[in-house]
């Protein structure tokens, strides 16, 4: 389903495009405008002439129905070249683009390079020679759409071949990069209580670990064979006192390069070395950052939970910096019960958030990573 | 001393410079947007129908219709000039993998001028009439869904444009909405000493009044309730039934904000310094045939008809360069194709195929006859100029220049004899270029090919099914024409759409000196000039 909110569509909307475009099988006409048969494709193609492939073209696209719709202009160029491609004669052409004035600036080089490296590819050289026939690939836009229209002067009553992009997704191309999109994994779980998890890349030994705070155990797994193998465990707490939660949780601080436990608001120093221990320094904590890097660009962007209670699931959301309240969040996830903490990586690219799983009753920890969408 | 009086003066001068800041230099605060103010519109048209069931699809009276109404009524949906699709009075849509089924989730909290508020129920009400008998509408809970028996892929392009507002009926007839105007009272002193006409039109029941001057004026006042924001203007009085050259002198005079200009009055306008917009080609000009008179149903005289028309000196001669000539039945800003229709004007070639011609036939013992169905000189001129282009290559045209609404332009008034040739104006309102011709086809009886997927809404299908028929020679497009508007120097944030909406509820008035009213050498638009405007703040108000 596609769907859009105040004006916002997300990843689903982009979906929905698809939708749209989504192949038909269909009649194609001729250039005489004549269902096209399968006996007539079989007349020998006159050479260096365009219009051949207009008939070629017609019997293929029946079996290799084209999608009529694209989500880029790149998608649109490799699509509109298969279009070509699928039955056009194997011969040199001269490709002429046109673009109207008020088009000038969609088409850049990387579609034009994507359509004649696939017309390319399927034995369509593109040629400069005066009597190659003309294939004119013309970029239109409409109120909604932009079209990719490929014709032909030399055929006598030109078949053409379009595709759409609708503008609106060029315009979140153009203007912005990628949205990043929120992805999951799940590394552990565990029936008893977990407040904090933290991964963490030794940079030393180019090990990963995985911390875990449990009720008033510290726990350590190293990351071996593609399982997470536990090392070694602590109390941190005295025997019989039991953390609330939100009273305990590790983080990664990046001032100071190393992992850090938070307990009671208070600060207390790391010491990984075995046997494990801490020292509280009473500095209070001010600020947990959540700010997770994508690969997409450079603008800081934070995770932010759900205000639902303990019993309801709970979605975790990648906003960023620069929106303001009503902006709208840019990716979500939803887990399948409510998130008890996040801890950002040392590098920024991942978090580790604890879940209670409200099906099963299990914590689990996941890593949480921001992608392109593309 | 004197270093006393420095400081002073530094000290002053801050001061100043200070006030200036926070308070705004007069300078700076006249562009900052004002409430306030009647915008005075003149328009061509004698009347008004605000009721968009009654609207004939292509018609001229259709574009004046839509304006108006946009002032009263809302879309589901708008499309911006981007090419994104705004919520309107529905805040989310989805829709199946087949695009048969969608669903609109309908904005809570707007309500209608009576405080009521306006729900799912009220949206079917308004709709049904109106969607084709392929589709559907029902209501549920606070959505509605529309249900097709064909794919609709440009659903959204429809329901964003043309007559698809939203509005309900009252008992008494009249049609209110929930737009940023509400058709009123014309206030005291305002309408030019006006007087309510009570023999005016149901839709035109509250708001309509006659100047002494004679001209019917409309006034919509703000919507104080709106939930995209009360407009920045009070009201909206529109003048019906200005003649063109008028209008051009009241707003030159100060007498009128918003003018409509036809075609021959714009370079004039322009020369005159008057700010002065064009839309993209709106209406389309054309010739069809039927087969009333023998000889309209040869397809070579038809051939040869048409090689005889020079589109472009009826483009840049008769519509002085405001309209540009046509080859295709939608235009090029809509379909994206149309370039590739090329206007082909060849009178050695017409001549040729004329004398081919049987004896007997058009230029022989029978006048082909054509009739202007259009109202208006323009049609009149264009009429006459094809009657000149055909004789050049031998084919004898009579021109009827005695209009008749279009529901009858398929058949000639009782009293003319019948013609084979019908010159039409067409207006194009939708914004989904399949829709416009599914109307186009419907209104003229244009007859399509079984081979044609004429539910398609993909552009080469499109191109097939206006290439199939204008092949057959039976409907010629001559010209694609803008709509051109002519504004006062005090007209601001004139943030109109390409396809000829006007956005009123965007548009301020500037507080100008009396000596700025007349000079209105300012051109530039203020759109660009003017600082992002306060709009006061709604939920999901529209950008």
């Amino acid at each position: 389903m596609a769907a859009c909110f105040a004006g916002n569509c997300f990843d689903r909307h982009r979906k929905s495009r698809r939708q749209h475009c989504e192949p038909r099988h269909r009649g194609v006409l001729s250039s005489s405008f004549k269902p096209v048969s399968a006996k007539q494709n079989l007349s020998l193609p006159r050479p260096r002439d365009l219009s051949v492939f207009c008939q070629l073209m017609g019997l293929a696209l029946l079996f290799f129905p084209p999608r009529m719709c694209a989500e880029s202009l790149e998608d649109a160029a490799h699509e509109l070249a298969m279009k070509v491609c699928v039955a056009a004669h194997k011969q040199p052409v001269k490709v002429v683009w046109r673009e109207a004035p008020q088009s000038s600036g969609y088409l850049s080089d990387r579609p034009k390079k994507v359509f004649l490296d696939q017309i390319s590819a399927c034995g369509m050289e593109a040629a400069e020679n005066s009597d190659t026939p003309i294939l004119t690939i013309t970029i239109e836009v409409t109120p909604s759409k932009v079209l990719l229209i490929a014709s032909s002067t030399q055929a006598l009553s030109p078949q053409i071949y379009v595709i759409e992009v609708p503008r609106a997704s060029l315009f979140v191309a153009k203007e912005t990069a990628p949205a990043p999109q929120l992805k999951r994994e799940l590394l552990w779980q565990q029936e008893k209580p977990i407040h904090s998890a933290l991964e963490w890349r030794d940079p030393t030994a180019e090990e990963r670990f995985l911390f875990l705070l449990g009720e008033n155990l510290f726990m350590r797994f190293g990351f071996e064979n593609g399982v997470w193998k536990w090392m070694d465990s602590a109390q941190f707490l005295p025997v019989g006192r039991r953390l609330r939660a939100g009273e305990a949780s590790l983080f990664y601080s990046p001032a100071k390069g190393r992992v850090e436990l938070v307990l009671n608001k208070k600060v207390c120093d790391l010491d990984l070395t075995q046997p494990f221990s801490y020292t509280c320094t009473g500095t209070e904590v001010l600020d947990r950052s959540t700010k997770l890097s994508s690969t997409c660009d450079e603008s800081p962007r934070y995770l932010v939970t759900g205000k639902g209670d303990y019993t309801q699931t709970d979605r975790i959301t990648l906003a960023s910096a620069a929106a303001s309240a009503d902006e709208p969040l840019q990716g979500s996830l939803d887990v399948p019960g409510p998130v008890l903490d996040i801890s950002v990586a040392e590098n920024a690219k991942a978090a580790a958030a604890v879940v209670k799983n409200l099906s099963t009753g299990n914590y689990e920890v996941y890593r949480i990573t921001a992608v392109c969408s593309n | 001393m004197r270093f006393i009086e420095s400081r002073l003066f530094a000290a002053t001068s801050l001061l100043w410079l200070a006030a200036q800041i926070l308070l705004g230099s007069p300078a700076t605060a006249a562009r900052h947007p004002r409430y306030g103010g009647t915008l005075r519109v003149e328009v061509h048209a004698l009347r008004v129908s605000l009721d968009p069931r009654e609207w004939q699809a292509g018609s001229l009276e259709s574009a004046t219709n839509q304006k108006m109404a946009e002032l009263v009524f809302e879309r589901l949906v708008a499309l911006d000039n981007y090419g994104r699709f705004q919520p309107a009075l529905a805040t989310e849509w989805s829709h199946d993998g087949s695009t048969k089924r969608w669903r609109f989730l309908i904005r809570a909290g707007v309500k209608f001028p009576d405080g009521t508020a306006l729900g799912a129920e009220d949206v079917v009400a308004a709709l049904q009439p109106l969607l084709p008998a392929t589709e559907q509408i029902s209501a549920s809970g606070n959505a509605i869904v529309i249900q097709s028996s064909v794919p609709e892929p440009d659903l959204l392009e429809q329901l964003a444009s043309g007559r698809y507002f939203v509005y309900r009926a009252l008992a008494s007839g009249v049609l209110v909405g929930t737009g940023p105007f509400v058709l009123g009272e014309v206030p005291m002193g305002g309408g030019q000493g006006a007087e309510q006409n009570p023999g005016s039109s149901r839709s035109q029941a509250s708001g309509a009044a006659t100047s002494p001057g004679g001209g019917v004026h409309l006034y919509f006042r703000a919507n104080q309730e709106a939930w995209s924001g009360r407009p920045f203007l009070d009201g909206i009085d529109v003048t019906l039934g200005v003649p063109p050259l008028r209008a051009m002198f009241d707003v030159q005079l100060g007498k009128a904000d918003l003018i409509e200009l036809v075609p021959e009055l714009v370079p004039r306008a322009r020369q005159a310094n008057l700010r002065v917009w064009s839309s993209e080609p709106l209406t389309m000009y054309g010739l069809r045939f039927d087969d009333t008179q023998v000889a309209a149903s040869d397809v070579r005289l038809r051939e040869a008809f048409s090689l005889s028309l020079d589109r472009g000196t009826m483009a840049s001669v008769l519509l002085q360069k405001q309209a540009e000539p046509a080859a295709a039945l939608l235009p090029q800003w809509l379909s994206g194709y149309a370039f590739l229709f090329g206007v082909d004007t060849n009178l050695e070639r017409a001549k040729e195929l004329r004398r081919a011609l049987p004896a007997n036939e058009a230029a022989g013992a029978a006048l082909l006859r054509l009739r202007v169905d259009p109202a208006g000189d323009l049609a009149k001129l264009l009429g006459e100029r094809v009657a000149v282009n055909a004789r050049q290559a031998a084919i004898r045209v009579e021109v009827i220049a005695r209009p008749v609404p279009r529901a009858g332009a398929a058949t000639s008034a009782p009293a003319d004899p019948p013609a084979g040739v019908h010159l039409f104006a067409w207006h194009y309102s939708s914004l989904s270029p399949r829709a416009e011709l599914d109307s186009l086809f419907a209104a003229y009886n244009l007859t399509e090919p079984s081979a044609v997927n004429a539910a398609s809404t993909d552009h080469e299908q499109l191109y097939a099914r206006e290439r199939r028929v204008l092949e057959d020679r039976r409907v010629l497009p001559l010209i694609v024409e803008a709509e051109s508007v002519g504004l006062g120097a005090n007209v601001r944030d004139w943030m109109p759409a390409r396809w000829g909406e006007w956005h009123l509820d965007d548009v301020w008035l500037e507080e100008l000196p009396e000596t700025a009213v007349a000079d209105s050498s300012h051109t530039g638009n203020s759109a660009v000039e003017t600082l992002p405007r306060p709009r006061p703040v709604a939920p999901g108000a529209k950008p």
